[in-house]
């Protein structure tokens, strides 16, 4: 009658106890769970989404976010600097303008993206054609946009350039080759894109050879970190920021409250589920103290007692545990979803992001507290006067 | 009373150089900077530095601190440092004159206003008729930021209640524990003639008691955290946020759920055992 | 011959809130192959104590007991532990049979401990449980079974590894007559086998049998009488 046995008969013996105790473990580790894919979610999701545009360094003049600072200038020729660069696959620049568009009464503001027509998109075509090969006049509009003013390919669109003191450019004709994902747009978005001369155009700016902003592919044989650095070396002047420096910088700032709030919750969640087990086996022992000083009597080590505590701790933690992965799943969904609807959130970005490394962490820390959760009982059981407690049990 | 020509507010400047600066002969015009500012830079009241907007320092202007505020928190940015500094609005306009590109200059974006009779809702009514392009809003009205809470407060509400569901249920675990260790006691009084209610009237003053005492102590818990957290995260962001506030309803909140959660939890128990027939309670 | 256990002079204190109480004060005696003692004496008197002492159960507080020759004193916890395994055998009033187990896994339960074979140790499970007349009731659950029947179990239990010596605290003590009577008997056949029997007992039928009586008052022996 091995330990096990033993323990497995134990749990047993009272179900309504210990499927309490394993629904109580399994919602402590949904949260667990949880807070683990939350704690890296933002991360992978946000170098996906840097990913998804194909492109690994970015160039931009300043130290601020792309499109939030001075433009650069000359970028034709400073684009065509960094294609030389042996370390480089291909550059693009990327010219972002507001403009506008009629809407019945009202104008409607949109974000126009202006990109080599010819380079390799960062978006992603869901519908008709890109605008590689047709003209200056095409477009690839966002869904929500398409939704919204029931546009399709072949649709016309007017956009009137949004150029501060410069308001007052004519609006320019285009035409919808297709509808696009642009991975970093939000809900509400509304998002067009286009070739880089026609983003100078919407504002009469035909002769201005600036960007926002220049995407850069890294050679596979090179790497994004020497492709940043031989950009440094041949221009001082500008910023250079690869994928994985942007995600530093979000995980510093914009993404630090998120993983700080899951490290807090999940070591209440754990503190919380270590409690509420040690305390059911605490109750559970003591209850058969009996039973156990009769073991001990008839000849069971110590050890071997000790052993069918840390076995029940095991299985109630370890069918708990088994159980939150579906609950928490389920559970990340809800969450994720409540999370994304925040204003300004890509709706592609999310939260809670599965990775196998989660799961390992969480089978981990759900046996630390099983293990940690046994100890005071074991100490009950180990230091049991067998003699006292037969006598005990005689006269109760 | 905020209004925005769709702007924000002109006193965050684009800071592409700052540094510290000789005195010259020309006053130098006065400035305030926020204390994070001014630790990161090793600046002090009577600092003199140099301010421009472009990233190479191209037509920089002298100021010179004339004091350090602590800066009103921002929750939309609290995790990034509050490196601001406050100038009187002319001197900003003729930093931002320097800039080559006029669409990068962003003007007054906003003018503060505080009306007499308070009735803010009308007077942006009345402004934007007779301004048009102006928006005028309330400060006191919802806009994208409250969202942005109004959508955390429901993440930390969804989080709140799946700790309720798990401690409801753990709760009743202990329950059954404890109304079980007083199987044979509870025979007894059965046998002797207390009624299933008698019985079930004693379980619920117990439960009541044990429910008041634990939702007190788990409050004063949570107030001594309240501490703890609000500490940490003020100390992680440098910043005088406050993160976690027990309110006066979150505390009758939480004594609502606790009290009625540990009452029931009691009863269910008791009355799983007080169904049994009477020599199954007495019986070892 | 060598006596199975010896106790030199044992002495038993327990410390207490209000001051140390002596349950056993320097008793000496040997229990030898065949024997069959009786204990007996008013409540108090240190029996049950003495019959722990004896079964290794609880480690006297002065003197020395010899279990073949063997100082049981300087053994480690596990080395008792095995003591109670594979050589005593033990009885409680309240015959402390597993709630959760039947019968039978209850009589199997010290063998598996000792690691004997499955096979071995269902045959001697169902040896032991036609022994004590309850090969019937293998499957059965202690809460299914009466009192009589649970201490049979028990006594079917306390044999499974052959042991050379049987202890039994009260065997009797929650039973009816005609059922106290039914265990005496057991114990009577128990003793003709080989097994020798220490019985602390209030129960004069059992009392009666017993080849050696030890009468006990104050934790001393104050009468020892063969029979």
């Amino acid at each position: 009658m091995r330990a096990l046995r033993l323990a497995w008969l134990t749990v047993v013996r009272q179900p309504a106890r210990s499927c309490l105790g394993i629904l109580g473990v399994a919602a402590v580790g949904a949260l667990l769970f949880d807070m683990l894919l939350l704690s890296r979610g933002l991360i992978l999701s946000f170098r996906d989404l840097l990913d998804r545009a194909g492109f690994d360094v970015r160039v931009v003049a300043s130290d601020t976010l792309p499109f939030n600072g001075p433009r650069l200038e000359d970028a034709t020729a400073l684009a065509r600097l960094i294609a030389s660069l042996p370390e480089v696959e291909a550059v693009q620049q990327v010219r972002v303008a507001d403009a506008e568009t009629a809407s019945g009464d009202f104008r409607r503001r949109i974000e126009f993206v202006g990109a080599d027509p010819q380079a390799r998109p960062m978006w992603t075509i869901v519908a008709g054609q890109d605008i590689a090969g047709r003209g200056e006049a095409a477009l690839v509009i966002n869904r929500h946009l398409a939704e919204t003013l029931r546009l399709s390919p072949g649709s016309s669109m007017s956009l009137t350039g949004r150029c501060g003191e410069a308001q007052g450019a004519p609006p320019l004709a285009f035409t919808v080759a297709g509808i696009a994902e642009f991975p970093f747009d939000t809900a509400t978005a509304d998002t067009v894109a286009g070739a880089l001369s026609a983003a100078g155009r919407l504002c009469g700016r035909t002769t201005e050879d600036t960007a926002d902003l220049l995407v850069v592919r890294s050679r596979p044989d090179a790497g994004a970190d020497a492709a940043a650095a031989a950009i440094r070396r041949a221009r001082r002047d500008v910023h250079v920021v690869t994928s994985d420096d942007l995600v530093q910088q979000f995980n510093r700032t914009q993404f630090s409250y998120f993983r700080q709030i899951s490290v807090v919750l999940a070591t209440v969640t754990l503190f919380f589920g270590f409690l509420l087990i040690a305390v059911l086996l605490t109750v559970s022992v003591n209850q058969h103290l009996g039973e156990i000083a009769t073991l001990r009597a008839i000849g069971l080590t110590r050890r071997r007692v000790v052993s069918g505590i840390v076995w029940e701790s095991a299985m109630l933690v370890g069918a708990g545990g088994i159980l939150a992965l579906p609950l928490g799943t389920a559970l990340s969904v809800w969450l994720d979803r409540i999370l994304r609807s925040m204003p300004g959130v890509p709706t592609d970005l999310h939260f809670f992001v599965f990775e196998p490394r989660a799961l390992v962490i969480h089978a981990l820390l759900l046996a630390m507290a099983a293990i940690a959760a046994a100890a005071y009982p074991v100490r009950i059981v180990a230091a049991l006067p067998i003699a006292a407690t037969l006598r005990r049990e005689a006269v109760s | 009373m905020v209004f925005q020509p769709t702007m924000t507010a002109a006193f965050l400047i684009s800071v592409a150089l700052l540094t510290q600066a000789s005195p010259t002969a020309v006053e130098p015009a006065g400035i305030l900077i926020t204390r994070q500012l001014a630790e990161s830079r090793g600046l002090t009241v009577g600092s003199v530095v140099k301010l421009a907007t472009d990233p190479a320092g191209a037509h920089a202007r002298l100021f010179r601190v004339d004091g350090i505020y602590e800066p009103t928190p921002d929750p939309m940015h609290f995790a990034q440092p509050q490196l601001d500094a406050r100038m009187h609005l002319p001197d900003l306009l003729a930093l931002e004159a320097g800039m080559p590109d006029e669409r990068d200059r962003r003007g007054v974006t906003s003018i503060n206003v505080a009306l007499s009779d308070r009735d803010a809702e009308r007077f942006a009514l009345d402004v934007a008729a007779r301004v048009p392009g102006l928006v005028g809003r309330a400060t006191s009205a919802p806009d994208d930021r409250t969202n942005t809470f109004i959508v955390v407060e429901r993440f930390h509400l969804a989080i709140a209640i799946v700790t309720v569901v798990g401690s409801a249920v753990f709760l009743l675990a202990l329950m059954v524990m404890l109304v079980d260790e007083r199987r044979s006691t509870v025979g007894i009084l059965r046998l002797i003639g207390f009624t299933r209610r008698r019985i079930l009237l004693q379980v619920f003053i117990e439960g009541a008691v044990i429910a008041l005492a634990g939702a007190a102590a788990g409050i004063l818990f949570a107030l001594a955290s309240q501490r703890l957290f609000n500490g940490f995260f003020q100390w992680r962001y440098d910043t005088t946020l406050v993160f976690l506030r027990i309110t006066p309803s979150v505390v009758w909140r939480s004594l609502a759920m606790a009290v009625p959660f540990g009452i029931a939890a009691s009863l269910v128990a008791s009355w799983t055992f007080l169904r049994q027939q009477l020599l199954a309670l007495i019986r070892r | 011959m060598t006596p199975i256990v010896e106790a030199r002079s044992i002495s038993r204190v327990f410390p207490m809130p209000a001051g140390p109480v002596t349950a056993l004060r320097d008793v000496s005696l040997s229990i030898a192959a065949g024997d069959y003692l009786g204990v007996v004496g008013p409540s108090g008197c240190g029996k049950s104590t003495l019959l722990h002492v004896l079964g290794c159960v609880d480690v006297p507080t002065s003197g020395m007991l010899l279990f073949h020759d063997r100082d049981v004193g300087s053994l480690a916890d596990t080395e008792r532990s095995r003591l109670r395994l594979r050589e005593i055998g033990f009885v409680f009033q309240r015959f402390f049979l597993l709630p959760m187990l039947t019968a039978a896994e209850n009589v199997e339960l010290p063998q598996a401990e000792a690691g004997a074979p499955r096979a071995e140790r269902r045959r001697r499970t169902m040896e032991l449980l036609e022994y004590v007349g309850l090969a019937a009731r293998a499957d059965h659950r202690p809460s299914e079974l009466s009192g009589g029947e649970m201490q049979r179990v028990a006594i079917a239990r306390a044999l499974a590894n052959r042991p050379r010596l049987l202890l039994a605290d009260e065997p009797t003590g929650e039973l009816d007559q005609g059922t106290g009577e039914q265990i005496a008997t057991l114990l009577d056949r128990l003793h003709a086998d080989g097994t020798a029997v220490v019985v602390v007992t209030h129960d004069p039928a059992i009392a009666g049998r017993a080849r050696r009586l030890l009468r006990m008052r104050d934790g001393r022996i104050v009468d020892e009488a063969p029979r």
